[in-house]
């Protein structure tokens, strides 16, 4: 499935955060890069559904995501991991995990399917977590394990058909960038990927697609290795000291 | 300048900070690298009196070497360590401008030298004088983390003229020391290029708390390296990068280190 971004454009009061960005996001992995404040998490939300943008539409699987409450998107295959970290300090591992659950089977009530345990110890797995930790508190894990399990959260249902990823590895040390790497590459080939990222190396790895977007435009899209080799990328988001290495 | 001595830290009686000791000069640039949970951020909190601590942390002031261990933490503050977290914690309803000069608000430097101090910070950072009137809680993210870096480093030249200002006066700060925890974190490549420049041009004296081994080696002199509450090793930042074994423990490739050193 294709999602379609047509001509969407949103202001924060005064301030421009997009403005008629326009791209299409395929199969695979797409990047989003972009300098601070050039509305990249702006457009991840306005796909989620937290915010609704002033113009323009958001295309996927033939209904506009722009018309749908939050909740209906979700039920649509479309998670969302944000930038900052929110998982429940009261509830284990095993049960924040099966929170992503709960959007696809049980509406508004609480309502788990008989295949929850089974669901949540996969998709444990396949980011990374140690199924010993399941039943462990968030307080008791690393940062990296906490990351995880919000990752997990958002991949557990089977109908996870979109992931919305923003800055997934931010805070991570390198080695811990490798295994995210490594648990993108086996996603991807299950489901569609949006990420945000600034760490140029991982998301030229990661990524089939490359987008650039300054000043709520988009300034490049294509093959990552032949965007950053753009001038006018190298020059509004790499600034002149950056030489790749 | 800054002389931590077998500091321990422990959190509802678990040890998270196991006997470490480090050092700062007034001129210098050091590192604190390693994994998540090593206990960094641990370090910085506790030089800023965020949390209680064993061990002895003293800073030269005029009138002699002070011990930080009773003072509170906006009395650490005035005596010049000023402490930038890993969270954005800026005021959302304040103007752009206002969350700087609050940060100074309380300190006697004169107003004309505030001013001049923020001309030159702007210069720095051109957003942020672009939107000086802007309410801060309508920039994204990213603009909120350079706007606390900013008033951090606002806060530092107005403690360094206090100390021009009043030379010798007992607990006026002799050189003022920055703690910067994370600012990789949530940052562009030239955002971070920014926060490098103006570290570099303002002459700022600082200990970087970092998980980007590469971006805090490449743009300090010294670096201390830290695993589960213990310093690992301790050596310039070159050598750091050249030990093999910590290259793979940090997660460094031998061609990306050698590419550290031409990067700036």
């Amino acid at each position: 499935m294709m999602l379609r971004i047509i001509d969407v454009s949103h202001a924060y009061g005064t301030v421009p955060a997009l403005s008629s960005i326009s791209f299409d996001v395929h199969q695979g992995a797409m990047g989003v890069i972009g300098p601070n404040g050039s509305g990249k998490s702006t457009l991840l939300n306005i796909i989620a559904g937290a915010m609704k943008p002033q113009k323009g539409a958001i295309w996927w699987g033939g209904a506009n995501l722009t018309t749908l409450p939050p909740h209906r998107i979700a039920c649509r295959g479309i998670s969302r991991m944000s930038q900052h970290s929110h998982i429940s300090g009261d509830l284990t591992v095993s049960e924040n995990i099966s929170l992503g659950i709960y959007g696809f089977h049980g509406g508004l009530r609480l309502r788990w399917p008989p295949t929850t345990a089974s669901l949540v110890r996969e998709a444990a797995a396949l980011c990374g977590i140690d199924s010993g930790r399941l039943t462990a508190y968030p307080r008791q894990l690393s940062f990296f394990e906490q990351r995880m399990t919000e990752l997990a959260r958002c991949i557990v249902s089977a109908s996870t058909q979109l992931l919305l990823l923003d800055e997934p590895t931010a805070g991570f040390a390198d080695l811990e960038k490798k295994r995210v790497f490594s648990i993108l590459s086996t996603l991807k080939t299950k489901m569609t990927i949006l990420l945000v990222e600034h760490d140029l190396d991982f998301i030229q790895e990661v990524s089939d697609c490359l987008a650039v977007m300054a000043e709520g435009k988009l300034l490049s899209i294509g093959e990552p290795a032949f965007v950053l080799k753009e001038p006018r990328v190298l020059d509004t988001y790499l600034g002149t000291k950056y030489v790749a290495g | 300048m800054l002389q931590v001595d077998n500091l321990k830290v422990a959190y509802n009686g678990a040890a998270v900070i196991n006997g470490v000791s480090l050092h700062i000069n007034y001129d210098e640039s050091v590192a604190l690298i390693g994994p998540n949970g090593a206990g960094k951020t641990t370090i910085g909190r506790a030089i800023a009196g965020l949390v209680p601590y064993q061990g002895q942390i003293q800073l030269m002031m005029s009138g002699g070497t002070t011990s930080l261990k009773h003072l509170a933490a906006w009395a650490i503050a005035r005596s010049g360590i000023v402490y930038i977290s890993e969270s954005t914690s800026i005021y959302e309803s304040l103007s752009v401008a206002d969350n700087l000069l609050v940060a100074c608000a309380v300190l006697s430097t004169a107003r004309a030298a505030k001013s001049v101090m923020l001309t030159n910070l702007y210069a720095h950072f051109p957003f942020l004088r672009d939107r000086s009137e802007q309410r801060a809680g309508t920039l994204s993210g990213g603009q909120k983390k350079l706007l606390a870096i900013a008033r951090g480093l606002f806060l530092i030249q107005c403690l360094k003229t206090l100390s021009l200002e009043h030379p010798g006066s007992v607990g006026a700060p002799l050189f003022p020391l920055l703690i910067l925890d994370e600012p990789s974190h949530g940052l562009s490549p030239q955002a971070l290029d920014t926060v490098r420049q103006a570290l570099r041009d303002l002459n700022v004296a600082f200990l970087l708390i970092e998980q980007m081994a590469r971006f805090a080696l490449n743009i300090c002199r010294r670096a201390y390296v830290l695993r589960n509450g213990v310093v690992v090793m301790s050596d310039f930042s070159e050598a750091v990068c050249e030990n093999a074994l910590l290259r793979s423990y940090l997660g460094l490739s031998a061609d990306r280190a050698s590419t550290l050193w031409t990067k700036s």
